[in-house]
């Protein structure tokens, strides 16, 4: 994200939004999502006019991210060496480190152990890899399982099956039917990654979310909705630690 | 007729069974030759080629069949070319510039115009269905290419559920593991090529006739890079290149397989069955190993 940060005074302290021009934009345009607020204008207007906008939307702004539960502070970045907690299908796991010839995961009962390869100056994003390609894996056994008894209850079945880092979204559906999933929800418990799932596959029913579509969650999931609730409660904090594990800095 | 590559997907039992009258629904979307106006069309044809009407092959659980298709070769630089030099015409004709819709119109013209004299490229798909086994194999390393041909057959048999392969364990953890540690599963050897790249920054290596066990290789994987294609051998019997995706490319069968079939040059149709039992019981064991590797569950009935 690229762009200069504004503060604003709100009523329980100081708001940080990030300040960026669009291309392409016509108009002022506030946005909060769970890596925070931004506000993106026209190349051109006056900075004055994106402050009196904020000053208008502080009200809507602070309670839009109290909704979202945005930490104020996020959790701090990973750091080469040190050990750190992380959270693992809704568990809190020891995150460790250990010199090794070359890069591996292994997991212990109540251990994460990053094996990197001397020098530790080129660790931090062979880290990076190999806890992505390790959640990833950790979602996989899950998702495998599921996705067969899910399809042939369905009569229907998505072309793919992919996982990534997404900014807002948990899961999305294609117009190829591919369904693609964020790769956070390998930190949250396996009930709510199933109920992700779940909700993408019976897209492939119904393209909106209509009650036709709900009827389906319910007939495949039907405790969808405590999962829905733990997601909005929190998934901020969940997209939050995804970054700290996966940021450069 | 061996298979060069395989894109793989799954079914259960039950779907398994709509495959029971396979020729006769595929004989009602049998491949039609495009016509003057059309830029595409697609079908299903006889694997022993264009002579014969026979659309499937079926030894024991196993059935080929084959999609084919037409398109036309135009060139959008051919379009764009004709579309500007019609349009110019237009402008200075009425004095103005030309709107959205005639532009569109003017395009539909010259699709219309150029369609009937472009070349005909045909295509075929080469595909199996391992009913037993809950396997549909298509001869193509191209998800597009194999969604496609997924969705022809859906269009054929009304519904088809097939599912994309959904393994257990992450294929770029297992196979780097393979190639970092040198302890690959029972049958299975290291050949000569590997596709190696970083994940986070995007470097890509790809080595050929290399020695995959060197310390060159070695010191990419300590550097982070994962493996996303292995090269392989399976039961001194198939050579080949195995994606991250799962998707097989440069499928060999060796020597030691292609011996054991007779020479029957005079008859194409004998040659295909024994080539199709020969390869189908080959790529069984091949498909079985690869669920064990990765944890490939057939879908529940």
């Amino acid at each position: 994200m690229t762009g200069e940060w504004v503060e604003l005074a709100g009523r329980a302290g100081t708001i940080k939004v990030l300040k960026a021009v669009h291309p392409r934009a016509r108009r002022l345009r506030l946005t909060v999502t769970p890596r925070g607020a931004r506000v993106s204008y026209p190349r051109g207007t006056h900075p004055a006019q994106v402050y009196a906008f904020l000053r208008e939307h502080s009200d809507w702004l602070e309670r839009k991210l109290s909704e979202l539960h945005v930490p104020r502070r996020g959790p701090p970045p990973l750091k080469v060496g040190v050990p750190t907690l992380i959270p693992l299908r809704g568990e809190s796991i020891e995150l460790t480190w250990r010199e090794s010839d070359y890069p591996h995961v292994e997991h212990r009962l109540d251990e994460l152990r990053l094996h990197v390869p001397r020098p530790y100056s080129h660790a931090l994003p062979i880290a990076h890899t190999l806890l992505a390609t390790f959640l990833e894996t950790q979602m996989r056994r899950d998702l495998s399982r599921w996705l067969s008894h899910y399809t042939p209850m369905l009569g229907v079945a998505p072309t793919a099956l992919r996982m990534r880092p997404m900014k807002s979204l948990w899961g999305s559906l294609d117009a190829r039917d591919r369904v693609t999933l964020d790769l956070a929800l390998a930190l949250a418990p396996p009930a709510a990654l199933r109920y992700v799932l779940v909700h993408e596959l019976c897209h492939l029913k119904v393209r909106s979310h209509s009650k036709r579509f709900w009827a389906w969650v319910e007939k495949l999931y039907p405790d969808y909705q405590a999962q829905r609730d733990w997601l909005r409660e929190h998934g901020a904090a969940l997209k939050a630690e995804m970054e700290r594990l996966l940021a450069d800095d | 007729m061996f298979f060069r590559n395989l894109t793989l997907f799954r079914f259960s039992s039950e779907v398994a069974k709509t495959l029971a009258d396979l020729e006769s629904v595929l004989a009602e979307h049998a491949l039609r030759p495009c016509g003057p106006l059309e830029s595409m069309t697609r079908g299903f044809v006889s694997p022993f080629g264009p002579e014969s009407q026979v659309l499937t092959h079926t030894i024991g659980h196993t059935t080929l069949f084959t999609l084919g298709a037409e398109e036309k070769l135009l060139p959008a630089a051919v379009v764009n070319a004709e579309l500007g030099e019609r349009l110019r015409k237009t402008a200075e004709q009425r004095n103005r510039p030309v709107s959205g819709r005639e532009r569109k119109r003017l395009k539909a013209e010259v699709l219309d115009a150029l369609l009937p004299r472009a070349f005909v490229r045909p295509t075929r798909l080469d595909a199996y269905a391992d009913t037993k086994n809950g396997w549909l194999v298509l001869d193509t390393a191209s998800r597009k290419g194999a969604e496609s041909a997924l969705t022809a057959l859906r269009q054929a048999l009304g519904s088809f559920p097939a599912l994309p392969l959904a393994p257990r364990e992450a294929p770029r953890a297992l196979l780097t593991g393979w190639l970092a540690q040198g302890k690959l599963p029972k049958g299975l050897e290291l050949a000569d090529e590997c596709e190696l790249r970083d994940p986070a920054g995007g470097a890509v290596v790809r080595c050929r006739r290399q020695e995959l066990e060197s310390s060159e290789v070695r010191e990419h994987l300590k550097r982070g890079k994962q493996v996303y294609q292995l090269g392989l051998v399976f039961e001194e019997r198939l050579g080949l290149l195995l994606g991250e995706d799962l998707t097989v490319r440069k499928l060999r069968f060796l020597d030691v397989v292609s011996d054991t079939l007779g020479h029957s040059d005079d008859d194409s149709a004998a040659e295909l069955d024994a080539r199709f039992a020969l390869m189908t019981a080959e790529l069984e064991r091949l498909l079985q190993a690869l669920s064990e590797w990765f944890g490939l569950q057939r879908p529940d009935d």
